[in-house]
Order: C-alpha cells, then structure tokens, then sequence
C-alpha cells in the first residue's frame, strides 16, 4: 500500500528533529524545501556568535546573516568587544548574553556600544553581561531601566567606577525576579547604599552576591533583606566582621519566609553557619563548598535531611566521611550531591542508601590497597542509583591527591560490570585519581552507556595507552580531556 | 475485559483492555462510549502494523503512563533506546514508517518517541545527499539554492 512519508509532514519533522543538536539538524536544511522551512526557525532559535576582536576567533553568523533572520532569534548570546554591531530589533528576543574577553579602551567605539541594541529590543527578559566595563554606563543602564519584561539579570566581572552609574545600575533593578552579580565592582552610589534611603526589591526571588566588591557586607546585607520574596541567595563574602551573626537572627526571625535554596561560599565558621542553617523553614538546596561547615553545621542539617534535593560541599575538610555516610543513607530526595571522602570501609555496615533519585554523584569513595574486595561492594550499592548521569569519581577534597591510588578503580576487573544497568550515564570524571583503564574497560563503558558524552580525567597512567583511548572514545564522539565540549567554548575562553 | 480492535483490511484483534488503552485515541473512544462489546475500527491500520503495534502495547503494558510533554526536552538524547524498543524497530524502512504514521494516528506518545529517536539516528553524521538517499527524497533546490542555504548556515554546522 502506498504511504504517506512521515519525513514530509511538519509536526513529525518536528519531532524527529526533537532529538537532534543544532549541528545535527544545520545540514538537514538543504535535503528538500519541506525541511528547510519547517526547520530553519529550529536552527536560527538559539544563536551564539563568537566574535573577539583583532580576527582571532570567529564562529557564528556574521551580523549581516543574523540580520536576515532576526525574526527566528530566540536568544542570543554575543560575544565580541563591538556588540553594538549587531544591534537590530530582533521581535522574539527574549534573552541575551553580551560580552567580551578582555575590553580594552580601544576597543570601546560609538558604534560597538551595546546601548541601542538594548533600546531595539524590548521583549527582553533576560539580560546576562560580561567584562563590557567601558560600555556599561548610565546610558546603558537608563535603557535596561526601560525594558517591561526584564525578569532576569545577571552581570560578571564588571566594574562600575562612577556613582552616576551604579545609581541608574540599582534603579534597573527594582523590579527584577533574578539578580546575579559575580566579581563585579560597585561603586558606592548617591541615593541609594549610602544613604538611608534603600531601594526595595519586592518581586527579587533570586540573589546572588557572588564576591561583589566596593559594597561592604553590612550593606550587602542590607541589600538581602530589601528582598523579602527571596526563594534562593547566593552570598558568597569573605566575612570578617559579626555579619553572618545578623543574617542568622534574621534568618531566624523569618525574614525570608520562602528562602529554600541557600549557598554560603568561602570561609564561613561553623557555629554562625550553623545558626543560618537552623533557622531556615525548609532547605532544598544547600551549597557550603570551600567553608569551615562543620559539626554545628551538620547537627543543623539533619533537619532538612528529608527535603534536600542538591548538597555541595566541595574542599569542606569538616565534612567527615561518617557525615557524608549518614547523608547518603538519609536524604531520600537528594538529586546532586558533591563533597570529598568516604571511607569505603565503614560503609559496608552502614544501612542502605535511601538517595535513589541521585543524578549525579561526585564524592571519592576511598578503598585501601590492602582490601580490593570493597571495590566491588561499592559498585554493588552503585548500581542501585539508576538515575545517576554523573559520576566524579575523585570527589572534592583539598587533600585529595594523598587518595588518588586510593579512589575507586573502574575496570571490569574490580567490578564495572556491575554498573551496566546506570543506563542515564551521561559524565564521568576520573581526575585526581590514579587509573589503569584498559580498551576493554572503555569499550565496555561505550556499549553499556548509551548515552555517555563525557568520560575526562587521566585514563592511564600510561601516556601511550591513555592516548590511544582517548581516540576510541572521540571515535564514538565522547568528549575526553583532548577536546573540548563546544558548548562550553565560550566559558573556556572568556572566563566564567 | 478484552476489547476487539478492527484494522483497514477487516482483520479483527482481541486484546486487554488496558493494552488498548495504550493508544490514548482507543482510550477515549472507550471512555466516551463506555461499557461496549462492539469492535473499533481503525481505518487508518492496516493488519500488519497493527500486529506490530499491538505487540509493542503488549510488551509495555505496565508501564507508566507519561505525562504529557514531559519527554520533550530538546536535550532528550536520541540514542537513549531501551534493548527491547531497539529490536523491535529493527524493521525496514517502509514498516518504520507505518508504525510512526500508527503511532502517531492512535496517539501512543512513548512508541511515537521511539519511532522518531530511530530516524533521527539514521539522520545522525549524514550529509544532506545521504539522507535524501536514505529516506527517499526529491531535491528540489536549485544548486545555486542549495548553496546560498549552505553559506547562511554553516555557521551551525561547524560547531
């Protein structure tokens, strides 16, 4: 019988294309004109230029191209020190990325400033700006001011030198659901910080203060508690007074009624961690990574061990592996989890895991020379996390190249076998460990994990093996330390 | 309680109840006409597709039903077949097109994933004459089309 082809109808394509990368679905464009049309508005939806200046790299479409097809452009992420030259109204923009790698004076001209482009485009709702120091003036900020729908801002490594500036910057912010400032300079404005007159942020649900400098934390607290909606606070200070002392009374008191997600970054004491940890209603999320989080901190924590969904603590050397045990065998929710050592040893009489919907796992289990046999009882309590996507397996802590030998060793031969059923692996990282992975191993790893994109870290200790196994897996179009992930090109070459 | 199904060339199927309902079309129609003996017609199936879709439903009879939309995340990976799917859409192409076709028809969501997982496969690494090639196509671009097309998106391409 005679049928009708399923690749000529759109709403199919469409979903066959569901299944496809941007670079899988760009050459589909030029089989036949039924695909062209139904999947060029696919191609052209998210678009990322890199454009660095003095003809050094250039990927992505040239403004002219991207001109022509504005009106297809979801978000779009430009990075050059002239932004401004892609500056048209593109009518379905809703999030844009601007920024460069290093801007130089000049490099800053009329034509390559942003301001205009902000001013054409104003279904914006997310705005993200990197190292644009010498652009971002009051001009600028008087059009982000304009713009109706921006719910999200998010600006990194950028300084504001005048007051004029950071004025008209604290003025775009004030009706903003999400703020996040990373590295960035601030200068002490006029009407606002300095003053008794603070400006409120009632809609603000996430903050992030990531080592902003200029504003002290007394006023960066300040600023936290103008933000009464908080869901999520990132708030990453280097504390040197009693400010994390206030946060906690605050936190106790109920400032933050909805606050469930919460990072504390750097050297926090445990005791004043502690107290934040134990006044907020409900945790989902908690980041302490590179602090002092500790007993107080941990006896805290148990409270929320039945509503945590995500835990860092990387290079926390206060998180002992009976703390991080008794984690494991207690949050049932816990999805992401990122902390240093567990002695595999004391584990083997531990109750079970309860974290069954754990995603991704990076935790270094550590297994003495003498007794391999723990290895496969690893593996065994493993491969019961079916929903694990990504497995670290040298964990996160400052002391960890002391246990590289130790760290579980991932050859069939010590029981790999045993995780062929962790079908969602997608990443796994073997750095700081000491690995002797032979062709079979990886072979087996590319046949049992159909969806593994990444597998980075020394695989050998022997370069010329380690080599040749990097090839098998590019072959199989597995990302491995030899290359890079293009998607995270722009992060490796501007810098998060 | 069984159900009779009744496919474009009059062949008649009994099968459970709650392997029809696989198909959500099937399941509305059930629930719309209620407690019934009288067979459904499938006009759009012919016999031998349905066999094959009725062993798929059979096999995945206990499943969970999805939720809608819930799978269509664009990171969704399409090599992400489970064993048993991937035998059985080990057909030739004009089958893999009819069960897609059926699939889609009857409203049975996770077989029209994979359905569309394994063209999309197929697609993967293919230069545009290769999947012309492979499903069948007409190229109806001029060449000079066809180059203009490839200028304005290399860009995507080379990533």
């Amino acid at each position: 019988m005679p049928t009708v082809n399923p690749l000529t109808l759109p709403e199919l394509l469409l979903r066959i294309a569901n299944h496809l990368k941007q670079d899988e679905i760009a050459p589909c464009l030029r089989v036949c004109k039924t695909w062209y049309e139904t999947l060029l508005p696919i191609v052209w939806r998210n678009v990322e230029t890199i454009g660095v200046a003095m003809g050094r790299i250039s990927r992505g479409p040239s403004p002219e191209n991207l001109r022509r097809h504005c009106d297809l452009v979801h978000t779009l992420s430009i990075l050059d020190s002239q932004p401004g030259r892609y500056a048209v109204t593109y009518p379905k923009l809703q999030a844009l990325t601007l920024g460069s790698r290093t801007l130089r004076m000049e490099d800053i001209t009329p034509e390559g400033n942003p301001t205009h482009m902000i001013e054409l485009n104003s279904s914006l709702n997310s705005l993200d700006l990197r190292r644009l120091n010498g652009y971002l003036l009051a001009d600028f900020w008087r059009a982000v001011s304009e713009l109706r729908d921006l719910k999200s801002l998010r600006v990194r490594r950028t300084i504001l030198n005048d007051k004029i500036d950071s004025d008209e910057f604290w003025n775009s912010c004030l009706n903003l659901e999400c703020l996040r400032l990373t590295r960035t300079w601030i200068a002490r404005s006029h009407g606002t910080l300095d003053t008794l007159i603070l400006p409120t942020f009632p809609r603000l649900r996430m903050l992030e203060l990531d080592l902003v400098n200029r504003i002290g934390n007394e006023q960066q607290l300040e600023l936290i508690r103008q933000s009464p909606q908080l869901e999520e606070l990132v708030w990453n200070i280097i504390p040197k007074d009693t400010v994390l002392d206030f946060f906690a009374d605050d936190i106790t008191q109920g400032l933050w009624p909805k606050l469930e997600r919460l990072s504390l970054g750097y050297s926090n004491p445990d005791a004043e961690s502690g107290r934040i940890i134990d006044g907020v209603r409900c945790l989902t999320k908690l980041d302490m990574s590179c602090t002092g989080f500790g007993p107080l901190c941990f006896q805290a924590l148990r409270r929320h061990f039945d509503t945590l969904t995500e835990l860092y603590l990387r290079e926390s050397s206060g998180a002992t592996s009976e703390m991080l045990r008794e984690i494991m065998c207690s949050c049932p929710h816990l999805e992401e989890f990122q902390a240093g050592i567990i002695i595999a040893k004391d584990l083997i009489e531990d109750r079970p895991w309860v974290c069954l919907s754990m995603k991704s796992l990076e935790v270094c289990f550590s297994v003495s020379k003498q007794n391999q046999d723990l290895q496969a009882k690893i593996f065994e309590r493993l491969s019961k996390l079916y929903q694990l996507e990504r497995l670290c397996v040298g964990g996160w802590a400052s002391w960890r190249k002391r246990t590289a030998e130790e760290a579980l060793d991932l050859r069939l031969g010590k029981g790999l076998g045993l995780l062929r059923n962790l079908r969602k692996m997608r990443q796994v990282n073997v750095h700081n460990t000491t690995q002797l992975l032979e062709e079979n191993d990886v072979r087996w790893m590319i046949a049992n994990w159909k969806n593994l994109e990444e597998l980075r870290g020394p695989l050998n200790q022997d370069s010329a093996i380690n080599y040749n196994l990097m090839n098998i897996l590019q072959q199989h179009g597995i990302q491995t330390n030899g290359n890079q992930q293009n998607s995270h090109f722009q992060d490796v070459v501007l810098g998060a | 309680m069984p159900v009779t199904l009744v496919s474009l060339d009059n062949e008649n199927y009994v099968v459970d109840k709650e392997v029809a309902e696989r198909s959500i079309l099937i399941k509305n129609m059930l629930e719309d006409v209620g407690e019934t003996d009288s067979p459904i017609p499938l006009p759009n199936v012919t016999s031998t597709v349905l066999k094959k879709v009725i062993e798929y439903c059979e096999h995945h009879r206990n499943d969970p039903i999805q939720v809608p939309d819930e799978t269509d995340d664009p990171r969704k990976r399409s090599n992400d077949i489970e064993e048993w799917d991937m035998k059985f859409m080990q057909v030739d192409q004009e089958m893999l097109f009819e069960i897609i076709l059926a699939a889609n028809y009857l409203d049975i969501k996770p077989l029209l994933d994979v359905g569309c997982k394994t063209v999309a496969n197929i697609i993967k690494g293919k230069t545009p004459e290769e999947i012309r090639k492979a499903f069948n196509i007409v190229n109806d671009f001029t060449p000079e089309e066809e180059a203009q097309i490839r200028k304005e998106n290399e860009w995507a391409e080379d990533r």
